[in-house]
C-alpha cells in the first residue's frame, strides 16, 4: 500500500490524497490500525533504502 | 432493530472548548453526531477522580458500591501498592452482564480493565498502551494485559512508541516545537507519551471493531485529559504568570488534542452502521478560564481540582431523538441506559436511571433486585492474582507526574499506610457526595484518631543546593497529612449545622495549617451564621470578597442577605456570582428563590429550570420550579415539579409533600368560592401560639387548654405577677436550633414558641400558628415593666428589631407549605372574646369549648394599654 487517504489538522486537505511519506502523519494514526500500520510499513521500505 | 452500542469514553472533554471549534468547523465528526442526535452536560461525582468515574460508568454505582476507591489499590498480598485494577471493582460491569446474556462486547483502555476479564468478545486492557519511554527497554505486553490471550498476536504491533513520534505529529499541534529546550522542558517527552498511548488505545480499537463480531465496544481515551492537566496552563488567554515563549509554544495543544480526538472519532464511526448507537461522553470537564490552577497546592489528587463539574454528553442512532438537547445526565445513568437499550433489566441497587428522554420510542425500563445476586457465568476473574509491585513502575511513574499520587514511599509499609488512608478517605468523600453523613463522619473519625508513624531524619532526601526541600516535609512529620481529613469533618458539621464542632475542627486546622494556606472564610462565615451573628459573617465574606472576588463569596453572601431578607441585596448577589460562573445550578435556583420573594415568578421559573437543566438531580431547584409555577398559577406543573423535589431526595422532602397537598387541595376547590374561614383539621398538626413576648400568647395558651386542647408544657417557669396564671413554656423551645426532634411530642397538641424561633420549626409537620399581635409600643412598654425599666420610655431600636421581626414572621409563613397562619389580635381577645375564639376554633379545626376558653379573660392583667 503506497496510497492512504491522509487526514490532518486542516479541513481543506482532508480528503486529498497523497503519497505516506517516513514521517507519517496525524491523519494516518487517526485512521486507526490500518493507518499505523501502512505507515510503519512505509516507514521501514524507507529506511531500508536508505541503508542499502 | 440493532442492538449495536458504541461508548467511547473522552476523559475531561468539556464543551466550553468544544462548541468554539464545532463553529469554526473543527470538530466535524463530533458536530455531525450531535446534528443526528442528543447532546447535553455529563454531572460527575465527588472525588472526581477517573477510574472511579469511570467505573461508575461501566457499573452504574456509586463507588460505595463498586469498590474502585481511587488510582492505585493494595495488593491483595499485602506487600506493595500498585495501579488500580480490576480486581478493585467488586461490582458486575455492564460487558459482565452483556456476557451473562449472551452478548459480545469489546472493551479497550477502559480505566481499570487490567487484568483482562474473560468475557464473551475481547478486552485491551488499559495496560496495553502502557510502554517504555526509553526505547532501550523492552515492553512485553504482560498477561492478562489482552483477552483473549490468542489476540495478542494480532495486534501486538499495534503499540505506538514515545519515540515513533515524527515532527508530522508534533507541529500541527506545536508549531514552535523546534523552540523547546528538551534538556529542561519535558513538554515534548509529555507530549509523545500521551499521543503515543492513545494512538495505541485508538488501532486496537479500530481493528477490534473491523474484526470481531460485537454488540457493545467501549473505548477509553485520556488523550484531552492528560493534554489538559499538561497543557491547559498555556491555552489562551495567558495567565499572567505564564512566561511568553512558553505560552507561544504551547498554545495550541489542547485545541490539537480536541481536533486529533476528532479526527479519531471520524474514523471510528466509518467503522459503525446507521443502527448502532454511539455514545461520547466525558466523565467530567476542565477548567479553562480564570479558576485554571497555576501553582498545584500540594496535596494528593491536587491535580483534580482543575475538573469542573461538566463533562459531555452526545448519543446517536436510530432511537435516539434528533436536535436535542438533553438535561441532567449523570455518570450513573450510562449503565442503566445502554441495560436499557439492550432490553435488559436495569439493577434496583443502580445508582443511576435510564435516560429514557433520549429517546424517540421509550420501552419501558425492566428492573431486576441485583445483578450480584445472579449466579452463573458473568466472565468475571475466579481468583484475585498478586501481581508483582514493581511490574508498574512506569504507570505508577505517570500517575506522579500527572500530580494524582504522591510518590510512593520507599518504604513499603509506609506505602501501604498511605494508600489505604487515601482510599478511605476518598470513600469518606463518596459518602459526603451523598450526604450520608454519618458514615463520612465514621470513616474520618478513624483516620484523624489514628496514630501515624512519623518521618525520621533518614527518610528525608536532601534538596539539592539552592533549592527548597523537594518533598515538604522535615523529621518529626506524621507521614500521613491528617489536614484533609479534617477539613472533610469541618464539611459535614456545618453541613448539620453542628457550630460547636464546626468551630473546633476549624481552630484545629489553623493550629495545624502553620502556613495558613487552607481558605477558611466560608466556614468562619457559616459558622457566625449559624451562631447568629450575620453581621459578622457578612463583614468576613465582604472581606473575602474584596480581596479575591469569585462566584462562590458572592454566592454566600447572597444566601445571607437571603436569610436577612434583603431580597433586592440578595439578587444582586446572585447576579454577581453568575456573571463568574454562568453554569452553576445552585446560583440559578438561589436566585429563583430570591426572585420569588420579590414577586418576580416567571424570572423566578426560568432561573429554575435553568437549574435543573445543568443539575437534573437537583431537589431543591424542582421545588423551587415548583413554587413558582403555583404564584403563577399553573397548579398542574407545579404538582410536577413538587413531585419530582419529593422523588429525587435522598431523605424526605417535606416542604415538596406538603407543597403537593395545598396544590392538590387548591386544584380541587378552584372552581368554588373558596371560605377562607374554612380552615381544616390536618392530621397530626401542631398548634404554635406565637407572637412577640409579652403580646398574649400565654393567654391564649391557658384558652387552649381550658378548651381541650392538650398543651405541651414542663411547667418549668412558674406563675409570677407578670403572668399569674402561668406561662405554658416547655424548656426544650428554648434550644430548637439545635434541636428539634422533641416536635414529635407536640403533634395534636399546642405549644408557644416566641417568633424569632419560628424559622426552626422542621417543615416535617404540619402547623397551626396562631400568631398573637399586639400594639408594638404596648408590648414593649409591658416588656419594660417586667424587667423593671421605665415603661414611658421606648427603646427606637427594640421598635425597629421588633418591626423587622414580624416581617420576617410574614415571609416564613409565605415560604413554608406546611404553616397556616393567622394573626389574633391581643385587644380582640379582650373585647370581642366570643367572636376572636370561634375564629380561632375555627382555624384550628377542633371543636373547642368555647365558654370554658373565654372565663380566661381577666380585664384586669390588661394592664399596659396606650
Amino acid at each position: 500500500m503506497t496510497k492512504k487517504e491522509n487526514k490532518n489538522l486542516t479541513p481543506e486537505n482532508k480528503k486529498s490524497n497523497f503519497e505516506i511519506t517516513e514521517k507519517g502523519s496525524l491523519g494516518l494514526l487517526a485512521y486507526g490500525d490500518i493507518g499505523l500500520r501502512a505507515w510503519r510499513k512505509v516507514k521501514q521500505e524507507f529506511y531500508k533504502k536508505d541503508s542499502e | 432493530m440493532s442492538k449495536k452500542v458504541l461508548l467511547i469514553g473522552w476523559d475531561a472533554a468539556d464543551w466550553k472548548l468544544i462548541w468554539p471549534l464545532i463553529a469554526k468547523g473543527q470538530m466535524p465528526a463530533l458536530k455531525k453526531l450531535i446534528e443526528r442526535g442528543v447532546y447535553g452536560n455529563m454531572g460527575t461525582m465527588d472525588p472526581p477522580y477517573s477510574p472511579m468515574l469511570w467505573s461508575s460508568v461501566a457499573t452504574g454505582k456509586t463507588p460505595d458500591k463498586h469498590g474502585v476507591h481511587g488510582f492505585i489499590e493494595i495488593m491483595p498480598n499485602l506487600k506493595g501498592i500498585r495501579p488500580v485494577t480490576v480486581n478493585s471493582r467488586s461490582a458486575k460491569a455492564l460487558w459482565n452482564i452483556l456476557h451473562h446474556e449472551g452478548y459480545k462486547s469489546n472493551v479497550v483502555g477502559w480505566w481499570p480493565s487490567f487484568p483482562a476479564e474473560p468475557i464473551n468478545g475481547t478486552i485491551v486492557s488499559d495496560k496495553f498502551q502502557k510502554v517504555k519511554i526509553n526505547p532501550k527497554e523492552k515492553s512485553p505486553i504482560v498477561n492478562e494485559t489482552i483477552h483473549p490471550e490468542s489476540l495478542t498476536k494480532d495486534i501486538h504491533d499495534l503499540r505506538m512508541f514515545p519515540w515513533e513520534i515524527t515532527e508530522a505529529h508534533i507541529l500541527p499541534f506545536l508549531p514552535k516545537a523546534a523552540e523547546i529546550d528538551q534538556e529542561k522542558d519535558k513538554g515534548l517527552q509529555s507530549f509523545a507519551k500521551i499521543m503515543a498511548e492513545n494512538t495505541s488505545v485508538h488501532a486496537a480499537s479500530t481493528f477490534v471493531m473491523r474484526e470481531k463480531e460485537w454488540d457493545f465496544t467501549a473505548v477509553y481515551y485520556d488523550l484531552i485529559d492528560h493534554f489538559c492537566h499538561a497543557f491547559m496552563k498555556f491555552h489562551p488567554p495567558k495567565q499572567g504568570a505564564i512566561p511568553q515563549n512558553l505560552f507561544d509554544i504551547y498554545k495550541d495543544a489542547v485545541i490539537g488534542a480536541y481536533r486529533y480526538q476528532d479526527m479519531m472519532l471520524e474514523r471510528t464511526l466509518e467503522l459503525v452502521d446507521k443502527d448502532t448507537t454511539v455514545i461520547v461522553m466525558s466523565d467530567h470537564g476542565f477548567e479553562s478560564g480564570h479558576k485554571r490552577i497555576l501553582k498545584m497546592p500540594k496535596y494528593p489528587a491536587a491535580p483534580a481540582l482543575e475538573h469542573r463539574q461538566f463533562g459531555i454528553f452526545v448519543a446517536a442512532g436510530p432511537n435516539i431523538k434528533q436536535n436535542e438537547k438533553v438535561f441532567g445526565l449523570g455518570l450513573i445513568d450510562i449503565a442503566p441506559t445502554i441495560l436499557n437499550i439492550f432490553d435488559l433489566p436495569i439493577g434496583k441497587d443502580m445508582d443511576g436511571k435510564p435516560a429514557l428522554d433520549i429517546f424517540k420510542e421509550i420501552k419501558i425500563p425492566k428492573y431486576i433486585d441485583s445483578w450480584e445476586d445472579v449466579e452463573g457465568d458473568f466472565g468475571q476473574h475466579k481468583s484475585v492474582e498478586a501481581e508483582d509491585q514493581l511490574s508498574d513502575d512506569e504507570t505508577m511513574q505517570q500517575l506522579v507526574e500527572l500530580g494524582y499520587i504522591e510518590k510512593p514511599d520507599e518504604k513499603i509499609e509506609h506505602a501501604i499506610l498511605k494508600t489505604r488512608c487515601d482510599l478511605k478517605h476518598n470513600l469518606a468523600r463518596v459518602y459526603l457526595g451523598k450526604k450520608d453523613y454519618e458514615k463520612a463522619n465514621t470513616l474520618l473519625l478513624e483516620l484523624v484518631n489514628n496514630t501515624y508513624p512519623v518521618y525520621e531524619e533518614k527518610d528525608i532526601k536532601k534538596p539539592e543546593e539552592g533549592k527548597p526541600n523537594p518533598q515538604g516535609i522535615k523529621a518529626g512529620d506524621p507521614i500521613v497529612d491528617i489536614i484533609p481529613y479534617y477539613m472533610d469533618l469541618l464539611t459535614i458539621s456545618l453541613a448539620k449545622k453542628e457550630f460547636e464542632k464546626a468551630e473546633n475542627y476549624l481552630n484545629e486546622l489553623r493550629t495545624r495549617d502553620k502556613k495558613f494556606e487552607i481558605n477558611t472564610y466560608f466556614s468562619e462565615a457559616k459558622i457566625l451564621l449559624g451562631r447568629g451573628k450575620v453581621k459578622k459573617a457578612l463583614d468576613v465574606l465582604t472581606k473575602a470578597k474584596n480581596n479575591r472576588p469569585n462566584s462562590e463569596v458572592w454566592y454566600q453572601i447572597g444566601k445571607i442577605y437571603m436569610q436577612t431578607n434583603k431580597f433586592e441585596d440578595a439578587k444582586e448577589a446572585f447576579e454577581k456570582a453568575l456573571d463568574f460562573e454562568v453554569d452553576k445550578a445552585k446560583f440559578h435556583q438561589s436566585l429563583a428563590e430570591c426572585l420569588i420573594r420579590l414577586g418576580d415568578y416567571e424570572e423566578a421559573a426560568d432561573h429554575a429550570l435553568t437549574s435543573i437543566e445543568l443539575v437534573k438531580y437537583f431537589p431543591e431547584a424542582h421545588y423551587t420550579l415548583g413554587e413558582a409555577l403555583e404564584k403563577l398559577g399553573d397548579l398542574e406543573n407545579a404538582k410536577k415539579a413538587y413531585d419530582t423535589a419529593t422523588k429525587l431526595k435522598p431523605q424526605t422532602h417535606h416542604r415538596a409533600e406538603k407543597a403537593i397537598e395545598n396544590v392538590d387541595e387548591k386544584l380541587t376547590k378552584q372552581l368554588d368560592l373558596i371560605d377562607k374561614t374554612d380552615y381544616k383539621y390536618r392530621k397530626d398538626q401542631i398548634v404554635i401560639v406565637s407572637g412577640l413576648p409579652r403580646s398574649g400568647t400565654s393567654l391564649m395558651m391557658q384558652m387552649l387548654h381550658k378548651g381541650g386542647l392538650e398543651v405541651l408544657t414542663d411547667h418549668s417557669r412558674k406563675a409570677d405577677d407578670s403572668n399569674p396564671k402561668g406561662y405554658f413554656e416547655y424548656d426544650a423551645v428554648k434550644s430548637i436550633h439545635k434541636d428539634n426532634s422533641w416536635l414529635v411530642e407536640a403533634k395534636n397538641k399546642s405549644v408557644k414558641v416566641v417568633a424569632p424561633l419560628l424559622k426552626f420549626l422542621s417543615p416535617e409537620f404540619r402547623y397551626k400558628v396562631v400568631f398573637m399581635n399586639r400594639d408594638l409600643s404596648e408590648i414593649i412598654k409591658s416588656q419594660q415593666k417586667m424587667i423593671g425599666k421605665n415603661p414611658d420610655v421606648l427603646p427606637l431600636k427594640l421598635f425597629e428589631a421588633y418591626n423587622k421581626q414580624m416581617n420576617l414572621v410574614e415571609t416564613w409563613k409565605l415560604k413554608e407549605p406546611g404553616v397556616e397562619l393567622i394573626y389574633v389580635n391581643y385587644t380582640d381577645v379582650l373585647n370581642h372574646t366570643e367572636e376572636t375564639l370561634n375564629k380561632v376554633s375555627s382555624f384550628i379545626g377542633l371543636d373547642l369549648n368555647t365558654p370554658e376558653m373565654m372565663a380566661c379573660v381577666d380585664q384586669t392583667l390588661y394592664r399596659n394599654k396606650v
